[in-house]
């Protein structure tokens, strides 16, 4: 059988025995790695080449097998390196060459291949540099314990930051990681570009195999050595690629320790046993010596950041985090303080390999009354009395303990760093419904990057752009709340399909909203009047209304449809939009997986009457899903009108209200009940949702209009009241007690059943 | 019809082998009549007559819910299309039972823009068509003749039952019936539901049993060619215009735009072994496997299929951006736009032809 290369055509020319030993070394070079100025023995291989020459015929021999041996080492680490990423070609796992490279290799007599070799000066397969033969001796070369010794350090203050220097068969890349500067976590910054070799070396094949093969340290038959200007010698051709990759990766190190900031480094090598990127990192010995390396293989297929993460999820936490409560009626008498806290996850903590560190504590949602006063009163008190004073002309506000007994409750979650509770910064707060009277488990977990989230119970408000929501202990926090704000123009886009019950319910629950932000809000000039509010101006609540009924013909056509599927109301007074959203008709589905919101979406973001200087606020009643833009591989059916829902909401956010806040609210109603939707379906009804959420996310049923509104008013800049906190059962001292661990989830995307299915953002 | 005279339509076409377009499967049956029945089940039927001169039996095949129905309604109004590359084509009934579902069915998918219920009961059905094949690709040129020798006629003859009775295993009067009626007939219509396989990955529970029966029943008869049933079969590969099938079809490069801007699959065999492969862990694979073992090569057709055809454009072109025909709701399957049949008639007249020139088994 005729076997036919398609390496290349050079690959299918017949090659004499000895075919490779070329005596190509140059003169006073090393004939087996051609590094230049050898002396009686090569620095690099080990080589005598004056022995050789002197020995004759059998030393000339071995001379040949030792540039076998050597093209052989460096094809065995290019070979292990493709294979890793999936791109060797005719290699087996056992560890032959690669298709390409076999013909590279400079060609041993029969006689040295494949038994023992004749001289033993050079290294085992798979290691050509020095580095790479020490880090071959010393077991813990991978270990990273140096790496966590120094971010350890780091967390304590003892250093400004952290470089971490990647020489991989890529290039070279630098790394500075930092402190959070909540304490918590770690900041990524890649303070220069990525230095590549082919950049440096231009003259390096642009075959990922050949190149491979040489910045492994092969020669091979036909090497870039002594032509097109590359010097003959190889430490010649690649010492200026390797200073200047030195150079310009370490430029922001230097820089910064110029400066006078303490800056370690931390060397990471990912192609042990390589000899040029071995030679990067024996170049920087001499020049900025590491404080702590690394030597791994070139088939691992971390990137350096993945190897920082994972050497990150090893530094113990210095500060503990915890969740902040209520101290139980008996705990109360004599206690100073009217909070404390459940540890959740104690300092020293460090996480799994792999996956979230979870931990749980068990509550109790304690009415006001049932807690027999103080703790989470005084505490909201002072964050209304803080809210008040900042703004003397709020309005009347509902009770915090109303909303206590209605079962919204914070969760606030600090850094376990100060004496005192009060003292402890709050990283983030959560607000849940939870059922008062009951206990209630609040589960946390810590993800790789040392972020929080809260996994149950289901949060129905989430923080924006990094601001939290109020709490009882987080009243000096205000300043992380937007100003109030004078003029305030809603829109609200209502889906009108569906059958008279879901119609009304919707209805209902968008005029009870409409009520409370007419009772809360500020007063509208033009009030009662739709429409009837002079363009001058400037200050009020003003409400718009937009109802979106199903398109009626969906079959493609040139232009628009003549007859609009929306209803526009508005802008006008709360109260006034409360009376017309009831007027809205009710109309049939049409098609089952879409509804006009892309319509919707394109008229408010081409609404006029949203005012310069004031707050916008866009609030989304919908069931289904928008219409795609294009047709995609389920049954739902392109926008005849051809909007693009996610252009209109761009937008909206981009150009026409930049601080425009979005509020979801989804009616799950007959979504999906046959379990007839398409996968596609589904997720583009998870998209919009997550879209449309983003600022928050309430469910018609689950949630009441009272949550809404607390957004809303949150999103306009006036005082929100301030939930209490959940209850801390037991007996001993809130602050020392800890919560119950579950252990590490591997998959991270995992969570507790209660959030399994939930759109909410944790 | 011999297959030497000039003026004899013939089989294969230069153009079709050049794969321009996908044929479609079409359906057929035969009278009723004729042997007693020949394997295990009990069979409850009248024995049904032989097959007449000038009668083609072909029956229609298919899992549950693969469009059997919803394909031979299609028929009528496929062969209205004069711009087909079939020819022109007349239907004409046969009896009250076949013309009163010609246009019923014709009138639910064309004004009420709904699909047919699924078939509950069995109902034979006969069609007479009558089909003139001049000037188009399956007609033979025919110079200084005068004689209108690409006409065509033929007797179709179809049982239409529930894809039920053609479970595995499943043995009773009418399914007996059913595989009886398959296993007389000349051609067969294969109708391979790529939807449904994708989300049930059971096509082949109703195929293996059946062809395992048929096998019999011919092999009893001595009709078996050698390691191959004698039918001619075709292979349709239905609800093409469903976006799933579609998008996949383009994600995998098999689709051309065709005549009048329509996509077209060149190369339907190619594609239904690259979808048995993008629908891992279907049982597709293992349909085609078993199709292929049991037909001849040369009397195997494949095509892609729709009964509806794509959402199209004022002028007949297919938008890509949005070409979906199907709009959903409560739970029920609508018609959006107007028919238009896709590969329905071409299977049929593929078979006819291939049958006629192939000899009758």
């Amino acid at each position: 059988m005729t076997r036919v290369r398609r390496d290349g055509p050079e690959h299918g020319r017949p090659r004499s025995t000895d075919a490779g030993y070329t005596a190509a070394g140059p003169p006073g070079h090393c004939p087996v790695c051609w590094s230049g100025g050898t002396g009686r023995r090569c620095g690099a291989c080990g080589w005598e080449p004056e022995a050789t020459a002197a020995a004759g015929s059998a030393a000339r021999d071995a001379e040949i097998a030792a540039c076998w041996s050597w093209d052989m080492s460096a094809a065995v680490l290019a070979t292990r390196y493709l294979a890793a990423g999936g791109r060797s070609r005719g290699a087996t796992p056992g560890g032959t060459v690669d298709l390409r490279l076999g013909p590279l290799i400079r060609r041993a007599p029969a006689t040295a291949i494949p038994g023992p070799r004749p001289f033993g000066p050079l290294d085992p397969f798979g290691i050509l540099d020095p580095l790479g033969a020490e880090g071959r001796r010393d077991t813990a070369a991978g270990s990273p314990a140096g790496a966590v010794s120094l971010l350890t350090a780091l967390t304590a203050g003892e250093y400004d930051a952290v470089c971490v220097l990647g020489i991989s068969t890529a290039g070279l890349t630098l790394r500075e990681l930092a402190r959070c500067s909540q304490g918590t976590g770690w900041t990524h910054n890649s303070p220069g570009d990525d230095v590549r070799w082919p950049d440096l070396a231009p003259w390096l094949p642009a075959s990922p195999a050949e190149r491979a093969f040489l910045l492994a340290g092969g020669i091979g038959l036909t090497p870039p050595y002594g032509t097109h200007g590359v010097p003959r010698a190889t430490d010649e051709a690649w010492e200026p690629a390797v200073r200047h990759a030195l150079d310009a990766t370490l430029a922001p190190l230097d820089a910064a320790r110029a400066q006078g900031r303490a800056v370690p480094l931390v060397l990471v090598v990912q192609a042990r046993g390589w000899r040029w990127p071995g030679h990067a990192a024996q170049e920087l010995t001499a020049r900025a010596p590491a404080a702590a390396r690394m030597f791994l293989d070139a088939s691992d297929p971390r990137t350096l950041d993945d190897i920082v993460r994972s050497v990150c999820r090893q530094v113990p936490l210095r500060h503990g985090y915890a969740l902040l409560t209520r101290p139980a009626p008996e705990d109360s008498p004599g206690r100073r303080t009217d909070t404390g806290a459940r540890i959740l996850f104690p300092g020293g903590t460090t996480l799994p390999e792999e996956g979230e560190l979870f931990a749980s504590v068990e509550l109790l949602a304690e009415a006001e009354a049932d807690a027999g006063g103080g703790g989470i009163g005084d505490a909201s008190t002072h964050a209304d009395h803080a809210d008040t004073d900042e703004h003397p002309d709020a309005a009347p506000r509902p009770d915090a303990e109303a909303r206590t007994r209605d079962g919204v409750f914070a969760l606030p979650l600090v850094t376990a760093r100060g004496i005192r509770t009060e003292d402890w910064p709050v990283l983030h707060t959560g607000r849940a419904r939870v059922r008062p009277g009951h206990r209630t488990t609040v589960t946390v977990a810590l993800d790789g990057h040392g972020q929080l989230r809260f996994t149950e119970p289901e949060l129905f408000a989430e923080s924006r752009d990094g601001r939290t929501l109020p709490h009882a202990t987080d009243a000096d926090t205000n300043a992380s709340r937007p100003p109030r704000a004078a003029a305030v123009d809603v829109l609200l886009l209502l889906e009108l399909g569906g059958t008279q019950a879901e119609s009304e319910r919707r209805v209902r629950f968008l005029r009870s909203v409409l009520r409370r932000l007419g009772a809360t809000g500020p007063p509208d000039p033009g009030a009662g009047r739709p429409g009837g509010e002079t363009p001058e101006a400037r200050t009020g609540l003003r409400i718009g209304l937009v109802g979106y009924e199903d398109h009626k013909v969906l079959p493609v056509r040139a232009g628009p449809e003549g007859d609009s599927v929306l209803s526009v109301w508005g802008p006008g007074s709360a109260e006034a939009a409360a009376e017309a959203v009831r007027r809205f008709p009710v109309r049939p589905v049409r098609h089952d997986y879409g509804a006009p919101l892309e319509d919707a979406l394109h008229a408010a973001a081409h609404w006029p009457h949203w005012r310069d200087g004031a707050r916008h606020l866009l609030l989304v009643l919908a069931r289904r899903p928008p219409h795609p833009t294009r047709q995609q591989s389920d049954l739902s059916l392109p926008c005849p009108d051809r909007y693009d829902y996610e252009e209109a909401l761009r937008r909206l956010r981009t150009v026409v209200c930049p601080d425009l806040t979005v509020i979801g609210v989804r009616d799950q109603a007959a979504v999906d009940t046959s379990g007839r939707w398409r996968p596609q379906t589904r997720e583009r009804l998870r998209h919009i949702w997550r879209d449309l959420g983003r600022d928050h996310l309430f469910t018609l049923g689950t949630h009441t209009p009272e949550d809404v509104v607390s957004c809303v008013d949150r999103a306009l800049g006036r005082p929100a009241e301030a939930p209490g906190l959940l209850t801390d059962p037991a007996t001993a001292p809130a602050a020392l007690g800890t919560a119950r661990r579950h252990g590490a989830r591997t998959d991270s995307s995992a969570a507790p059943p209660s959030q399994k299915d939930s759109e909410h953002h944790g | 019809m011999d297959e030497n005279k000039p003026d004899e339509p013939r089989f294969p076409p230069p153009e079709m082998m050049s794969k321009t377009y996908e044929r479609n499967a079409a359906d057929g049956e035969a009278d009723y009549v004729g042997s007693e029945p020949v394997y295990v089940a009990p069979v409850e039927f009248t024995p049904e007559p032989r097959v007449g001169e000038g009668e083609t039996r072909i029956g229609v095949w298919g899992s549950p819910a693969s469009g059997k129905t919803t394909f031979l309604g299609a028929l009528r109004l496929a062969a209205l299309d004069p711009s087909g590359p079939f020819g022109r084509w007349q239907v004409v009934p046969s009896d009250d039972v076949s013309e009163r579902f010609l246009v019923e069915t014709a009138q639910k998918l064309a004004i009420d823009k709904v699909f047919p219920p699924a078939t509950q009961a069995v109902r034979p059905y006969a069609w007479r068509f009558r089909g003139d094949l001049s000037g188009t690709a399956l007609g033979r040129r025919r110079l200084l003749r005068k004689r209108p020798s690409n006409r065509m006629e033929f007797e179709l003859n179809v049982l239409d039952v529930p894809g039920g009775v053609y479970e595995d295993l499943r043995s009773d009067g009418l399914t007996a019936r059913s595989v009886d009626h398959l296993a007389r007939a000349q051609g067969l219509v294969y109708l391979f539901d790529p939807v449904r396989e994708a989300r049930n990955n059971d096509s082949f529970a109703f195929l293996n049993g059946t062809l395992t029966r048929i096998t019999r029943l011919c092999m009893q008869e001595n009709r078996l060619d050698g390691p191959y049933l004698p039918h001619h079969l075709a292979v349709c590969l239905t609800k093409f215009d469903d976006p799933d099938i579609f998008h996949r079809a383009r994600r995998g490069g098999w689709t051309d735009l065709g005549p009048n801007g329509v996509p077209v699959v060149s190369d339907p065999a190619g594609f239904f072994d690259w979808l048995a492969d993008d629908l891992h862990g279907s049982t597709m694979r293992l349909v085609g496997q078993t199709l292929r073992a049991n037909f001849h090569p040369s009397r195997l057709h494949f095509f892609t299929s729709s009964a509806i055809g794509f959402g199209t454009l004022p002028g007949g072109s297919v938008d890509l951006r949005r070409f979906g025909n199907v709009n959903v709701v409560d739970g029920n399957e609508r018609i959006v736009g107007p028919l238009s049949p896709y590969n329905v008639m071409e299977p049929l007249v593929t078979l006819l032809l291939g049958m006629r020139n192939g000899g009758r088994p």
